[in-house]
């Protein structure tokens, strides 16, 4: 019965079904007709006036008249009452209808989002490819700044190294040799070449990620890395001048730090070439404020735009010109100093310039 | 003949911020050409007192340095006497820089570390007739 319901509704025809009460009071009624009709025929046909049959004649009478009472009181209540089930039978037959299509939009739903997900992932792995990508572009980046600074850092000792050995040839065409010149040329030559192998290590150290973490003295960091760019500052005609108050330690990776600093100072730069500042000034400070070790760096490069200003951090983001800038210098920064070091990284403008401030 | 044996004087100034090298160029240069003077100064600055004061015949000049760089003072050089003679020694004699130096109208560029042969080759081009070196 179910089913049929069920399958006529989906079709979409009106159901036709026969109440079984219905049948039932039908036949009854037909019966008593039918019984009625007999009993009075039965005695015209016979002539006999049996009492039995006379009783049975009045009943069937007494069954007919009573039969519009049954039919109100008891039939038609019943009637009533099971055309409402139908009723409610097509209701849930059309709600299992629905429910089955709800199920099947379910499963498109649970499909799509399924698809969506795989999409999604592949998306992710495909910015954290872009994101390495971008990282390696801006470490190799920094390594050509690093080239340029160690050109212009050597440039100068190679020169002296030069003159010193050239002396020692030319002192003797002058017949001027002494051993005095000898001694001291070498051990110069000598003192410097020292000089340039250490340079080496410190830039070695500046682009070998540091492994854990440990305590390190920011006057030193600041000190190696300042050494990696002072001539390519003093190149540029920029000064650069230190000032740190007492002695901070922090727990850290030290070479990230250094890179941090560098990036910073290197910002400054791109600020006075972009801005044609005229004497350019970069000023580095450590010192301690509420327990926390404190450096800024402070420039003369006429500052960052207001409107930019939150955005500064943002990864690739990015005023330079195409190529020139990955936007990622700053980015870095702020995760080595926050998230890796647990302290933080500002930035506000100050008279003619910038404070970058990092406190950790 | 008495030229040959007596070299006639000549002057140079070399601006170099480096003392240590400056001194041993100077040295050098004035055991290289006997009978010369090489006032030396360590930057731009220096060096434009010090031509004013001497007025030597060649200026042998870094680039980078401090206060005044080399291409300023040659330009305020230039202003007292216009054919002054230039050499400049410098870490970067590539095109972009030698466009630069034209300017100043230098003869000679001299790429770090310095080579005294092509030193004194570019001395020798631009001395006075006949004057500085005995041989």
């Amino acid at each position: 019965m179910n089913n049929t319901i069920v399958t006529t509704a989906i079709s979409g025809e009106t159901p036709r079904i026969i109440s079984p009460i219905r049948l039932i009071a039908r036949i009854l009624v037909v019966l008593f007709v039918a019984e009625a009709i007999i009993m009075f025929t039965l005695p015209l046909v016979f002539h006999t006036e049996i009492d039995p049959v006379a009783n049975f004649a009045d009943s069937v009478m007494l069954m007919i008249v009573s039969a519009p009472f049954l039919w109100f009181l008891i039939a038609r209540p019943l009637h009533t009452t099971a055309k409402e089930i139908e009723r409610l039978n097509v209701n849930i037959a059309a709600r299992a209808v629905e429910l089955e299509m709800q199920n099947i939009e379910l499963q498109e739903t649970y499909h799509n989002l399924k698809v969506e997900t795989a999409a999604h992932r592949q998306a992710m792995e495909e910015l954290r490819e872009k994101e390495q990508l971008l990282i390696q572009q801006s470490r190799m980046a920094a390594m050509g700044e690093m080239l340029g600074n160690i050109a212009h850092q050597w440039r100068q000792p190679l020169n002296v190294v030069g003159v010193k050995i050239q002396e020692l040839g030319l002192s003797f065409k002058y017949g001027e040799l002494t051993k005095e010149l000898v001694d001291a040329n070498i051990s110069k030559v000598m003192e410097i070449l020292q000089h340039m192998s250490q340079t080496i290590t410190v830039f070695q150290d500046f682009t070998t990620p540091d492994k854990e973490k440990g305590l390190f003295k920011v006057d030193q960091v600041i000190s190696n890395t300042i050494q990696l760019v002072d001539e390519s500052l003093k190149k540029a005609g920029i000064s650069l001048t230190v000032n740190s108050i007492g002695e901070q330690n922090i727990y850290g990776y030290p070479n990230e730090f250094s890179q941090v600093l560098m990036s910073m100072i290197m910002n400054a730069k791109d600020a006075f070439i972009e801005q044609d500042t005229v004497s350019p000034r970069i000023a580095v400070q450590s010192f301690t404020e509420n327990g926390k070790s404190v450096v800024t760096i402070t420039d003369n490069g006429g500052g960052i735009k207001e409107e930019i200003m939150d955005k500064v951090f943002d990864p690739y983001f990015t005023t330079k010109e195409l190529g020139k800038g990955t936007g990622i210098g700053l980015f870095l920064s702020k995760t080595i100093i926050e998230k890796n070091m647990g302290g933080r990284l500002t930035v506000r403008n100050v008279d003619d310039g910038s404070e970058f401030r990092m406190e950790v | 003949m008495i030229a040959e044996l007596l070299p006639a004087a000549f002057t140079m100034l070399l601006v170099e911020d480096d003392s240590m090298v400056c001194r041993s160029i100077s040295r050098i240069l004035e055991k290289e050409y006997p009978g010369s003077t090489v006032y030396t100064a360590e930057n731009g600055l220096i060096g434009l007192e010090k031509f004013k004061k001497y007025f030597p015949d060649i200026v042998i000049t870094d680039i980078n340095m401090p206060d005044m760089d080399g291409l300023e003072m040659a330009a305020e050089i230039k202003l007292i006497r216009n054919d002054t003679k230039f050499i400049v020694v410098s870490g970067y004699c590539d095109k972009e820089h030698l466009e630069k130096f034209k300017e100043i109208g230098f003869v000679d560029c001299i790429v770090k570390p310095v080579d005294f042969n092509k030193l004194f080759a570019a001395i020798d081009k631009y001395r006075p007739e006949g004057a500085g070196r005995p041989v």
